[in-house]
């Protein structure tokens, strides 16, 4: 039988080995990299305190990473008492937006309008990732876990404490937010062929 | 009924993320094989999940965060010796005060630094910590999948599976043939770290072909380099191995001349003697 401190130093070695994966999805809910390590301590702290928590048959990684979340929308609310959630809301849904490059990136019939889309994306570098920072959080969030952590919608869902339908709208959102900057900055490098309708 | 296009697009994000059945992703993908317009919009948006994987910024945690959150735990222990002290009755004895203030001082750095250093080890397996989190590495891969071949892919997904979990890199996983996955969990083999993949024979195939009708067959992988491995070993060597560059111990080890590298496959529960891999990953 382990004694609690036994127990304690096991799920320290066995958290650990997520510290790299929960130091870069602090790093994207932060957008930078002190934030990101002040982060991940304050999450291996309240995880390693709370171990008993941690429900056998579950994921880890999911687990920790929804600690990392709640407590980075904490310090957020303790710091400029922001409503973390309303700027989603507050976004118009894919299927009424007028917006030109919106109505391109969500009709998906049309493919894309990014002339040589391949060889235009192999020439991004830190644009991605300044688009991606000006994502809504929740969306920024879901896309991350998605497309870089690579979890499930299931997985995305624990971590994100919200059915999987939200998942998927929000990574589906984000993608069109993105595809929009994208074509914004396509179109202002004279990358975009003419419409058809 | 064959799947309309409204249907199909509305699959798209699941189809790239892999969150559709099979039979899901069979019907949208015979759609997209059918529809140039609806074939160029999955194409798009694979397109645009690929350029977040590549070039989204991945940075890595510093170096020195693990020792300051394992230092943090060493705190908490030492709170608790400090703690502890503060109750012991010599500590409250005036003419020995300052001496076993310094021994709880000394007992607790030393202590520190024990758990620090025991923290620290690289402890591939932890044989407690699979024990108490054995559910941390479940595996996510379907179990059931035959193993011989039939299923491509299956076994970069478990190396990919085993190498996110556990940090333990696995080169080859040999073909079993007639036998189905069932999972995985890290394990010690004689104080060395390994994985074991467990295996039931394939119920489908013939008796005369099945695995001896054997309830689990086990597969230890264990990377090893030289110094890690007892010099018994070294005189068990086995002559007229087909390979030039490796040579076959007992139990199932390859040594590999060429690379000086030890690679462990352990077959348990098989007959003696029949082995599956032969050669190492290098030389294979």
């Amino acid at each position: 039988m382990l004694s609690c401190k036994e127990k304690r130093s096991a799920f320290a070695g066995v958290a650990l080995r997520h510290a790299d994966s929960l130091y870069r999805f602090a790093f994207y809910l932060t957008g930078n990299e002190a934030d990101a390590e002040d982060l991940t301590q304050d999450t291996y702290h309240h995880a390693l305190r709370n171990c008993h928590q941690f429900q056998s048959g579950t994921d880890m990684k999911a687990w920790l990473f929804r600690i990392a979340r709640n407590a980075h929308i904490d310090r957020l609310r303790r710091k400029v008492h922001e409503p973390v959630l309303s700027e989603m809301e507050d976004l118009p849904s894919p299927e009424k937006s007028t917006g030109e490059g919106i109505d391109w990136a969500l009709d998906r019939r049309k493919g894309s309008a990014i002339d040589r889309e391949d060889v235009f994306y192999d020439l991004f570098g830190d644009e991605v990732n300044r688009f991606l920072s000006e994502l809504p959080r929740e969306f920024r969030a879901a896309l991350v876990l998605c497309d870089v952590e690579e979890l499930s919608y299931q997985e995305i869902a624990q971590v994100m404490e919200c059915p999987v339908g939200t998942v998927r709208s929000r990574i589906s959102r984000a993608r069109g937010l993105l595809r929009d900057k994208l074509y914004h900055y396509a179109k202002s490098l004279g990358y975009v062929k003419e419409k058809t309708v | 009924m064959a799947m309309g296009c409204n249907e199909a697009l509305s699959k798209l994000e699941e189809l790239v993320d892999g969150e559709l059945s099979l039979s899901e992703e069979e019907a949208v993908r015979a759609h997209l094989s059918c529809c140039p317009s609806c074939g160029q919009a999955q194409a798009s948006l694979a397109r645009l999940k690929r350029l977040v994987e590549e070039k989204v910024k991945k940075p890595q945690a510093p170096a020195h965060l693990q020792e300051t959150i394992l230092k943090a735990l060493e705190k908490d222990f030492e709170t608790a010796v400090e703690a502890a002290g503060v109750t012991d009755p010599v500590q409250r004895a005036r003419p020995y005060r300052v001496l076993a203030l310094a021994a709880a001082l000394v007992l607790s750095c030393l202590l520190s630094a024990l758990t620090f250093l025991y923290l620290r080890a690289p402890k591939l397996s932890h044989a407690e910590a699979a024990s108490a989190c054995a559910e941390a590495f479940r595996s996510t891969i379907h179990p059931g999948l035959p193993t011989d071949g039939s299923s491509p892919g299956w076994k970069e997904k478990l190396i990919a599976e085993i190498q996110g979990k556990t940090n333990i890199r696995i080169d080859h996983i040999p073909d079993i043939p007639n036998a189905i996955y069932v999972g995985w969990e890290p394990q010690r083999v004689r104080d060395l770290n390994s994985i074991r993949i467990d295996f039931q024979p394939d119920p489908t195939a013939p008796p005369e072909a099945s695995a001896q009708g054997l309830a689990m067959i086990s597969v230890f992988f264990l990377p090893l380099k030289r110094m890690d491995f007892c010099c018994s070993y070294l005189k068990e060597l086995e002559s007229g191995h087909p390979c030039t560059h490796c040579i076959q111990l007992k139990e199932g080890s390859i040594y590999c001349l060429r690379t000086d590298n030890f690679y462990l496959s352990v077959v348990s529960n098989l007959e003696e003697g029949q082995l599956l891999a032969r050669h190492c990953p290098t030389c294979r």
